[in-house]
């Protein structure tokens, strides 16, 4: 009401002003109007193209509509697909080759570490064979390999004591330790021929020549085997003959056990 | 037997609620009733007449395309002059885009190419030849939009303050504020020209 009262005169004026009317064919103009814009709808509308498409049997087949589908996509979304697709190749791959590379480092340090062990072990050992044609060797074999083995380190040991002298009232008076002397020693070690070392070798030239027999033997066996398959595993020798190499590394033993024994011992 | 309708005697609401369901008398009857007041509202905000019918034309276009968005939450006026008001405004700031570019390509020895506007009004018109009239609508036409709209709203069309704040959806205080300086600037703009004319 304040607001009217501020200003009656101006409001007064406002409401006194003419009403302008809407011309006689307002009405007439106005439903021309509402007759274009239903029109418009018919000619525009797309759904009704397939019913029509379908009514006359114009349907295309799945796979140009799926290849339609692939040509609307937009280079907006294709750009940045298609760049994440190569980003996922490309980690993929990678992926791949790290896994590759670390699986074949495994299969490497496998062998190394075999071949570690061999050179670790005994120089008197089986040689790896290239025919892969091995014989399966009885336990007990390895057993008298090692017992042999232990047995000549402790003779060596034996030998390697210094020998007690006796003196002249009888009594056995352990000898002082004298500082080695180079030029002495050395002389064994230049020559590399003691007598335990030369028995050693001795007995490895015969285990090696043993070892030549057998697989002589396998041989012949594996190469009538070999037609029919590559990867089969010869059957183990005869009892009998393992039994007489047996007899003869356990006479050869005897034999070293002999020469190794000193006198002193013997007595 | 099917009763005849007095459409005459339906409220605005009634009318609108059988046109959404396909009563196309009841358009008519609406576009009957509101056809004088829109014109007279839009060519108070306009100043023009034929663009003041073409915004009517448009505005009720826009009522037979979008009858069922209206509910019952506020009066059919209501709602009806808040689409018209939306329609002008739309229109106008087409028009004056329009406008500047046909200036700036403004040749002064060709003038043909720009049409005046035409302020002849049909005979059965109420005369307006009156001096006073006119000055008094060139003084809204003068007046900034925010103002416009409220005092024509309040002063010529005579609708509530609440009515006017849902139309133009302003605060009602605002409304109030603002009819009260448009007034005060339209007095002033008022005393400025009656003065130069005399």
């Amino acid at each position: 009401m304040n607001t009217e009262e501020k200003y009656p005169e101006i409001r007064e004026k406002l409401r006194k002003l003419p009403r302008i009317k809407a011309r006689d064919d307002f009405l007439n103009r106005l439903l021309n109007r509402i007759n274009l814009l239903e029109n418009q709808p018919l000619t525009v509308s797309h759904p009704k193209k397939e019913e029509h498409d379908k009514e006359f049997h114009l349907e295309k087949p799945l796979s140009e509509k799926i290849l339609e589908k692939f040509s609307r996509l937009k280079p907006v979304w294709l750009i940045p697909t298609v760049s994440f697709a190569v980003i996922l190749l490309v980690v993929f791959s990678y992926l791949l080759y790290v896994r590759n590379t670390d699986t074949q480092q495994e299969t490497v340090s496998a062998p190394q570490l075999t071949q570690e062990t061999e050179t670790k072990t005994p120089s008197f050992k089986e040689e790896p064979r290239t025919d892969k044609l091995t014989i399966p060797e009885p336990r007990d074999e390895n057993l008298q390999y090692s017992e042999a083995r232990e047995d000549v380190s402790s003779k060596k040991q034996v030998s390697k004591e210094p020998p007690k002298v006796t003196n002249e009232s009888g009594v056995v008076a352990p000898l002082e330790r004298k500082e080695p002397d180079l030029k002495t020693e050395a002389k064994p070690e230049i020559n590399g021929k003691n007598n335990d070392e030369k028995d050693l070798q001795e007995a490895d030239k015969k285990l090696k020549a043993d070892e030549k027999t057998k697989e002589k033997i396998t041989d012949t066996k594996g190469k009538v085997e070999v037609g029919k398959t590559k990867s089969a595993v010869v059957p183990a020798p005869p009892k009998k003959k393992i039994e007489i190499e047996k007899e003869g590394f356990l006479e050869e033993k005897k034999k070293t056990e002999k020469e190794i024994k000193p006198d002193s011992l013997k007595k | 037997m099917s009763e005849i309708i007095d459409y005459s005697t339906l409220s605005d609401e009634e009318l609108i609620f059988r046109f959404q369901r396909d009563d196309y008398t009841a358009f008519n009857e609406l576009v009957n009733r509101y056809k004088d007041k829109l014109v007279n509202f839009l060519f108070r905000y306009t100043g023009d007449r034929d663009d003041a019918e073409d915004y009517a034309q448009d505005t009720f276009l826009k009522l037979y395309k979008s009858k069922h968005l209206y509910r019952e939450i506020a009066k059919f006026s209501t709602w009806f002059y808040t689409i018209a008001l939306n329609t002008v405004k739309t229109n106008i700031k087409k028009k004056s885009k329009y406008q500047t570019l046909s200036i700036s390509d403004y040749d002064p020895e060709n003038d043909k190419d720009f049409d005046l506007p035409d302020e002849s009004y049909n005979p059965d018109d109420i005369v307006n030849t009156n001096i006073e009239m006119e000055v008094i609508q060139e003084a809204i036409n003068s007046l900034n939009e925010i103002f416009k709209e409220v005092i024509i709203l309040r002063d010529i069309e005579d609708l509530e303050y609440d009515e006017i704040a849902k139309i133009t959806g302003l605060p009602l205080g605002t409304v109030k504020s603002r009819i009260n300086r448009g007034r005060e600037k339209l007095k002033t703009i008022l005393i400025k020209k009656l003065k130069s004319t005399e």
